[in-house]
């Protein structure tokens, strides 16, 4: 029976042997693991959707590799309502390598709250972040990232119509439009705007190109053609309704009153 | 001498694992001693229970003292969980070899006292 314990003896000091090295290498390794990320790019889908690209390098010059890499990013409003969610997935990381990922973040502007289109906000971004070190540690990382979400329409304002010319039936009136590109992002589309007077009278409509560069202030006018009937009838207040049609969303009725 | 190696690299795990220092310090210096003893108790049945003892202390240990393995340090920015149950694992495992080793070097032992006539 001397043999067999032995054995067993030196079995199990050559596995502590085995996972006192397995630690010290893990630990190791740690030192020489590093995370970097790159500047954001935003594009755009097809469908007037914003795309939010966040470069990931991951340098793994450790021992081993990492596995079941898992970034997940949960936008929310400041009354924690859930805007959008992505995830992205690494099955391994080798070790000795550099690995670069391109963590995509959907932005459904058509889904979000219109007023995120005219309004600055503070928005929410949960990042959890989990992988398997060193093959038998599950690790994970949380964090609350706050940013100042910048409103691509910011200050969205129609002035009162101004007469600029007439003949026998039309009046020519401009209607001076400006807003402020808050947005990471440049705004380039249409913008409609239907003229009313009164509650629902429709005197004339007019459409305008934009283009906003982000953060910039952009100032035009619409010109609209209002049947002189009608203009002489008094009618010196009413309503604009404002429809957008951009690469990144669209959005409309926004019911302005003027006079 | 294990310990002395392993030593610096568990001060890398130490704000990942919080007191993982001490807690390694009160494992390695409970086992010296236990070491210690069974050496001078050697060819004795003290020597036997006292490796046994020594491997149902890490066994404890590791259940009582390390709880779940999983450990979580929240600084203000961020939250980091360490998940170490199969490295535990693995120690509890190893630890029960040990004190399958040290119950049969016990009956080894008396049945070679039993065999020679001569009391434990």
């Amino acid at each position: 029976m001397n043999v067999p314990i032995r054995m067993l003896g030196i079995a199990t000091t050559i596995f502590w042997i085995v996972l006192a090295a397995f630690i010290a290498s893990a630990a190791y390794s740690l030192k020489d693991l590093g995370f970097g990320v790159g500047d954001p790019q935003f594009t755009t889908t097809p469908d007037h959707g914003l795309i939010f690209t966040l470069p990931l390098f991951i340098d793994n010059r450790g021992y081993y590799s990492l596995k079941s890499f898992d970034l997940t990013t949960v936008f929310s409003d400041a009354e924690g309502v859930e805007i959008s969610k992505a995830s992205s997935f690494l099955p391994v990381i080798p070790a000795e390598q550099n690995t670069s990922i391109l963590h995509n973040v959907t932005l459904g502007l058509n889904g979000i709250a219109e007023k995120y289109l005219f309004e600055d906000a503070n928005l929410t971004c949960q990042v959890t972040a989990g992988l398997n070190f060193a093959e038998i540690v599950p690790t994970q990382l949380s964090a609350n990232v706050g940013f100042l979400w910048g409103a691509p329409l910011y200050g969205f304002k129609l002035g009162n119509p101004q007469l600029s010319g007439s003949n026998p039936t039309y009046l020519a009136t401009k209607v001076p439009l400006s807003f402020e590109n808050h947005a990471a992002f440049d705004i380039v589309g249409n913008v409609t705007v239907r003229l009313f007077a009164g509650q629902d009278t429709l005197l004339a409509e007019s459409q305008s190109t934009i283009n906003a560069s982000k953060n910039t202030r952009y100032s035009g006018a619409l010109n609209f053609s209002v049947p002189v009937s009608a203009a002489s009838a008094g009618n010196l207040s009413g309503h604009f309704e404002v429809y957008f049609s951009t690469t990144m969303f669209e959005c409309g009725p926004v019911v302005i009153p003027y006079g | 001498m294990i310990y002395v190696v392993l030593a610096p690299f568990l001060t890398l795990l130490s704000p990942i694992v919080q007191g993982i220092e001490e807690i390694v310090e009160v494992l390695v210096i409970v086992n010296v001693v236990l070491i210690i003893l069974s050496d001078l108790t050697w060819k004795t049945v003290y020597g036997c229970f006292l490796n046994a003892g020594r491997a149902i202390f890490t066994i404890a240990f590791v259940v009582f003292a390390l709880g779940d393995g999983v450990f979580t340090v929240s600084p203000p920015s961020f939250t980091l969980t360490v998940d170490l149950t199969m490295v535990y694992g693995i120690v509890a495992l190893l630890s029960l070899l040990g004190l399958a080793r040290s119950v049969l070097q016990a009956i080894n032992f008396m049945s070679e006292r039993a065999e020679s006539g001569l009391k434990p």
